[in-house]
């Protein structure tokens, strides 16, 4: 046993012995809400976990479904009253089964050798795309899915024309004296400084913020960052999406490989270390939550995991800014991200943020989780499907157009589910809402003028 | 104990996929909220109807196969472990709220309705369903009628028992019964229903409850006052009776609970030395205030060195905040709880604090006192820093004397938690031999096979 999973399952077993066994976690499980079945809520996986350490139990496939059917949600965490952190519990099984089972070919390639590899990862999704393209008559229902070549049955989201790396990164001027800004960046608003600019103007105080940019939104949702680096300038930042960050490891870290998480999060951190910034802001959830939490130990740091504190973008900008929202007069709801909400406890911020820049409303008790998950649905899509239903229902009961959010996977999801239901909303990024107030307005949400994504059927990326 | 293939087969064509029969599932349902660990069961049965119950039952009983009735699983004495193998029949599929009257002010439920969620239901309608076990958000209503189980508002309110009607029930041979009525008053026959509640599924399992409910209280008031002594507090909840005032709720935090509170989350609230009370009335809202200023007067009167009424639901609720975090605090002060639940008559109660102080000098052992002292009920517990078997077996026999002096007090060795697998070797304390003998002889004309929840406390008088 390497001195990774021996660590894993030291810290496992300290959660382990906290754990009363008293229930309390049934009260809040979404999974446990639709199956109502003691195997698959905490106090049971605890309960089993303990039975796989002692050797009453071995590895099993039914064992692996019901360490797998986790949202990794966190609400259980919340609540517990012997504050037992539950997902060290689950990673330790995670990881204990994919060692004694091993993953799947595909899910193992990917982890080791294409997640590490920034081209290698760009080149498999657009062929993986691509082929998904050039099969005809397969693509039933609008929700496809990242290639994580596990199942079959799921579709990729439709990709963006050019990945947010491409449009927004650069290599920090420390490393590689030329400007930091590719031409064109942020065609826009304010002025778009250069590398040496930047820099003098750090001398003048400005606070240098690195973006972690996170797969699915590098992959499908580039707005997102460009939404984000837009705000983030405008409060008189200076912006930097490092061009050599890699994926965070969340996925890697849900199938229990642990190593390929820890070479990530090595390679995370030296890049982020390099761009010397400030702060680190996510966009993404799970990202962040990854970041703040599990590369603690995953780099065995003390603190400042990426070389500086890493926040989500609106605690961020509601912390360090001091911008001026024109009110928009769209009315918008907000979903909590579970990996933000639970898991960082970001709950707070998009909201005051929210209130100042439109017309905010807050859905009473919707508490739901959106089913997405990481990977979840494209495992359990009939448990997420019965999450999304009741997320779907208690989302409709409102009759605001747009749903901010603070996860590019809930927004992957919502949309998908929103379409299907019909209820005529949209799910955006809570930074795309303040882009837009802080430019005082502008084009509707709903405008797909400047979403720079290959639309339905147009290969257009196959050449670029 | 197994199951032979025919029965085996019937159950499976019976149930179908709510029939479980995995190493994995059966480990899950092995035990229950207390310390004790279960035998693994054979079969886990989730029937959705009262005939499948029936049809359940009537296989098992036939074949003498042993049948553990589960809700939740939060019960706190191992009266939903099973001892030696059968089937787990769990009522988590049957829990849909069928009824509510709001004129006639009843509610008919199945067994596996979660407490809390019966309760928001009925509140939206201005009606009020008091039983509130501190499980209440994940505890089923069929698990608290087995075990008559009060809460923190019993001193005003009552058990569970208070609010029972009629049930349907099937017995061990499969047959179906309705006992008591919806009409308010009944006295046709025996009573059953008294019977029944509080029975800890050796008698018989209910299929469909019909619950008395009462009018929703207008307004609520909180107190929190702290005495130099429990003698101080225990004088002042007398003294509230006497004056007319029924508080809904008298907690009791003793010094070392305060202590653990201050170790877990130090809150200006909590006395520097002394005890800590929380008192609470309710009822029309010029009532409230009224007897708000008597409860803080009474607790001066009795030497209360701080006394004051929550100004604002956030006031409110940080007073409860303390009260809900006494469970994991006391880990603080030994990692092993021994959590009994005793009860004496109100003006006992001093006396019974001063006595399990004493027996736990005299065995050096740590045992901390909280409690629901309204109704003269105390969670006294005995806190070991280690599994060792001799600390076990010494601390049980503290819990024996501290029962014994309880029960010479008038009380009783069990308020709430129920007798099931921990407390049935000290149920002699309190129950004499001909009780014994007649309960013996209820069990056997009920179940004379003796296959409902074998092993619990009426197994303990055939063994005698």
């Amino acid at each position: 046993m390497s001195s990774s999973e021996n660590d894993i399952s030291r810290r496992a077993a300290e959660e382990l012995e906290k754990c009363a066994h008293c229930g309390k976690c049934r009260s809040v499980c979404p999974v446990f809400a639709e199956l109502r079945d003691e195997a698959f809520v905490a106090r049971g996986r605890v309960t089993l976990f303990e039975a796989l350490s002692q050797g009453r139990i071995s590895a099993s496939p039914e064992l692996h479904t019901i360490m797998s059917a986790c949202l990794m949600c966190q609400r259980c965490r919340e609540v517990c009253p012997s504050g037992v952190q539950f997902v060290e519990i689950l990673l330790a099984a995670r990881e204990r089964l994919a060692r004694e089972m091993g993953l799947p070919f595909g899910a193992s390639l990917v982890f080791r050798h294409v997640l590490t590899r920034r081209r290698l990862f760009d080149f498999t999704m657009r062929a993986a795309s691509f082929v998904q393209r050039v099969i005809p008559g397969r693509r039933k229902g609008s929700l496809r899915h990242l290639p994580l070549f596990f199942k079959g049955g799921k579709w990729l989201p439709s990709l963006a024309k050019e990945t947010a790396l491409r449009r927004f990164g650069a290599t920090p001027p420390e490393r590689r004296g030329g400007p930091v800004w590719p031409p064109g960046i942020g065609q826009a608003q304010g002025p778009a400084p250069t590398g040496a600019a930047s820099r003098d103007q750090k001398n003048g105080g400005k606070k240098r913020v690195g973006v972690f940019v996170g797969c699915l939104t590098n992959y499908v949702y580039p707005e997102i960052i460009g939404a984000c680096v837009e705000l983030l300038r405008t409060a008189g930042m200076e912006v930097v999406v490092p061009d050599g960050q890699l994926c965070c490891g969340t996925p890697a870290l849900a199938f229990g490989e642990i190593a390929a998480a820890r070479r990530l999060a090595r390679r995370n951190k030296r890049c982020f270390e390099d761009a010397n910034c400030d702060f680190v802001v996510a966009v993404c959830a799970s990202c962040g939550r990854t970041l703040k939490q599990e590369y603690l130990y995953l780099l065995d740091s003390g603190g400042a995991t990426l070389g500086a504190p890493v926040l989500d973008v609106c605690e961020f900008v509601s912390k360090h800014t001091n911008l001026f929202f024109t009110r928009l007069t769209e009315k918008v709801i907000y979903h909590d991200p579970c990996h933000l909400r639970w898991g960082q406890g970001v709950m707070a911020e998009p909201r005051s943020l929210l209130a100042r820049s439109c017309a905010f409303e807050e859905i009473a008790g919707d508490m739901t989780c959106c089913g997405q998950a990481g990977t979840f649905h494209v495992f359990y899509p009939e448990i997420a499907q019965m999450l999304g239903r009741r997320k779907v229902d208690s989302l409709s009961a409102s009759d605001a157009s747009v749903v901010a959010t603070g996860c590019p996977g809930c927004i992957l999801q919502l949309n998908d589910l929103m379409a299907g239901a019909g209820n005529g909303k949209r799910a955006l990024h809570t930074v795309e809402i303040l882009a837009r107030a802080v430019r005082g307005g502008g084009k509707s949400f709903g405008d797909p003028e400047g979403v720079q994504k290959g639309g339905g059927g147009t290969p257009s990326w196959v050449a670029g | 104990m197994s199951v032979d293939p025919q029965t085996l087969l019937k159950l499976r064509q019976l149930l179908g996929e709510n029939l479980f029969e995995s190493v994995e599932k059966r480990i899950a349902y092995s035990s229950d909220a207390s310390m004790v660990k279960g035998e693994l069961p054979d079969l886990i049965a989730r029937p959705t109807t009262t005939e499948q119950v029936s049809d359940i039952l009537k296989l098992a009983n036939a074949e003498r196969i042993p049948v553990y009735p589960r809700g939740a699983g939060s019960n706190l004495t191992g009266g939903a472990a099973p001892v030696k193998g059968g089937i787990v029949l769990d009522f988590e599929l049957m829990n849909a709220i069928l009824d509510i009257d709001a004129d006639n002010m009843t509610a008919l439920v199945q067994p596996g309705v979660i407490t809390a969620d019966l309760q928001k239901r009925v509140e939206k309608l201005g009606l009020f369903y008091p039983p509130d076990p501190a499980s209440s958000d994940f505890c089923t209503i069929g698990g608290n009628v087995a075990e008559n189980s009060g809460g923190l508002r019993g001193t005003k309110y009552g058990s569970t028992r208070e609010y029972v009607m009629a049930l349907e029930v099937v017995l061990a041979d499969g047959e179906i019964l309705r006992v008591g009525t919806g009409a308010p008053k009944s006295v046709t026959g025996y009573d059953f229903v008294r019977l029944f509640v509080g029975s800890e599924g050796t008698l018989c399992v209910f299929t469909e409850i019909l619950l008395r409910l009462i009018p929703l209280p207008e307004s609520v008031e909180t107190i929190f006052a702290n005495f130099p002594e429990a003698d101080h507090a225990a004088a002042a909840v007398c003294s509230m009776f006497r004056r007319g005032i029924v508080p809904r709720a008298a907690e009791l935090m003793d010094e070392p609970t305060v202590e653990a509170l201050r170790r877990y989350q130090n809150s200006a609230l909590l006395p520097r030395a002394g005890v800590a009370c929380l008192f609470e009335v309710d009822g029309p809202r010029v009532v409230t205030l009224a007897e708000a200023g008597d409860v803080v007067r009474i607790c001066r009167e009795h030497g209360a060195t701080e006394a004051m009424r929550a100004q604002s639901r956030d006031e409110r609720e940080g007073f409860w905040s303390l009260r809900r975090a006494i469970s994991p605090a006391l880990y603080q002060l030994g990692r092993i709880k021994l959590n009994e639940d005793i009860c004496v008559p109100r003006t006992r109660l001093a006396e019974m604090l001063k006595k399990t102080r004493e027996v736990g000098e005299r065995y050096s052992l740590l045992i901390v006192n909280f409690g629901h002292i309204g109704d003269g009920s105390l969670h006294f517990n005995v806190m070991l820093e280690r599994e060792d078997p001799e600390l076990l077996e010494k601390a049980e026999r503290a819990v024996g004397e501290v029962f014994k002096a309880a029960v010479s007090m008038g009380g009783t060795l069990s308020a709430e938690h129920g007798i099931g697998l921990t407390k049935a070797r000290f149920l002699s304390i309190e129950v004499g031999a001909k009780e014994m003998a007649a309960m013996a002889r209820i069990k056997k004309a009920f179940d004379p096979n003796g296959i409902l929840n074998p092993g619990k406390f009426p197994d303990e008088f055939v063994r005698k």
